[in-house]
């Protein structure tokens, strides 16, 4: 989800839909990715795994921390699926570990898509 | 250049691993159970402060050793860490250094009574045999490390 939600932040508007057959990192079980730049030329990253939503967050911030990176350099955004979304079954068959299910909801989902995600999803 | 040394609690191992690293402990003798015990953070943090970054002291060459628990998150811990190191665009190394291979069952069984179950008694002599009995493979990791980015 992180890395499509990042996709699309950082495409053009209206730059079509996304071709999921061609977006390898689906597969992979935990990934840190560069998206691109946003509209405000700001680098857009993706990063998800399995671990709680404890970690994640922690592990940004002290890491910052160490290397005296301010708070005003970075912000860290976690994506949260609005309820009844039908990304959200895709989402637990990857948080379940069912990849190859997950992969294919969304393909299917990504088929049936007219237009971009709506600002408030992002 | 930085360290940071990882394990499950961030409170045994990795903390054992940073103290030979700075020298806080000798390399070549195996520490006794008090010194263990009254090492910083050895067996007193909160398993809850996982994730957390902590500073543990500067090394003989100037380098920075820090520790951190991640519950059994490492492969992902590290992915997270070199990304971010690369996309901050981050001169300065880290080498990042999971010390649970040096575990062995006396400081996992002693780790998991002292910090989850609260009996302490039985725990720090459990871990602190451990450790001691771990200490050589300890110093072997730290001096892996050192010898990797040197």
């Amino acid at each position: 989800m992180a890395g499509l939600f990042a996709l699309e932040q950082t495409a053009a508007p209206g730059g079509g839909k996304t071709r999921p057959d061609s977006l390898s990192f689906l597969d992979h079980r935990h990934r840190f990715m560069y998206a691109g730049k946003d509209a405000q030329e700001r680098e857009v990253y993706a990063v998800w795994a399995r671990t709680d939503r404890t970690l994640f967050p922690r592990l940004i911030g002290t890491f910052c921390g160490m290397f005296d990176i301010g708070p005003e350099q970075y912000a860290v955004r976690r994506i949260t699926l609005p309820p009844g979304s039908r990304l959200r079954l895709a989402a637990f068959c990857y948080w379940t570990g069912f990849y190859g299910l997950g992969r294919r909801l969304l393909e299917r989902l990504e088929k049936g898509r007219s237009s971009p995600l709506p600002a408030g999803q992002r | 250049m930085k360290f940071l040394y990882h394990c499950y609690g961030g409170t045994h191992s990795s903390v054992l691993a940073a103290a030979v690293h700075i020298g806080m402990l000798a390399s070549g003798e195996t520490p006794a159970p008090d010194r263990l015990l009254s090492l910083p953070l050895f067996d007193k943090q909160d398993g809850d402060d996982y994730g957390q970054i902590h500073y543990y002291g500067v090394d003989p060459a100037g380098n920075r050793v820090y520790v951190m628990g991640r519950r059994r998150h490492g492969a992902e811990t590290e992915m997270i860490l070199a990304g971010l190191h690369s996309a901050f665009a981050i001169q300065t190394g880290l080498k990042v250094v999971d010390s649970t291979p040096a575990l062995n069952w006396s400081m996992q069984l002693g780790g998991f009574l002292s910090r989850a179950v609260g009996l302490k008694a039985i725990g720090r002599f459990l871990v602190t045999r451990g450790s001691r009995a771990a200490y050589r493979e300890v110093v072997a990791l730290v001096n892996e490390a050192r010898k990797e980015v040197s």
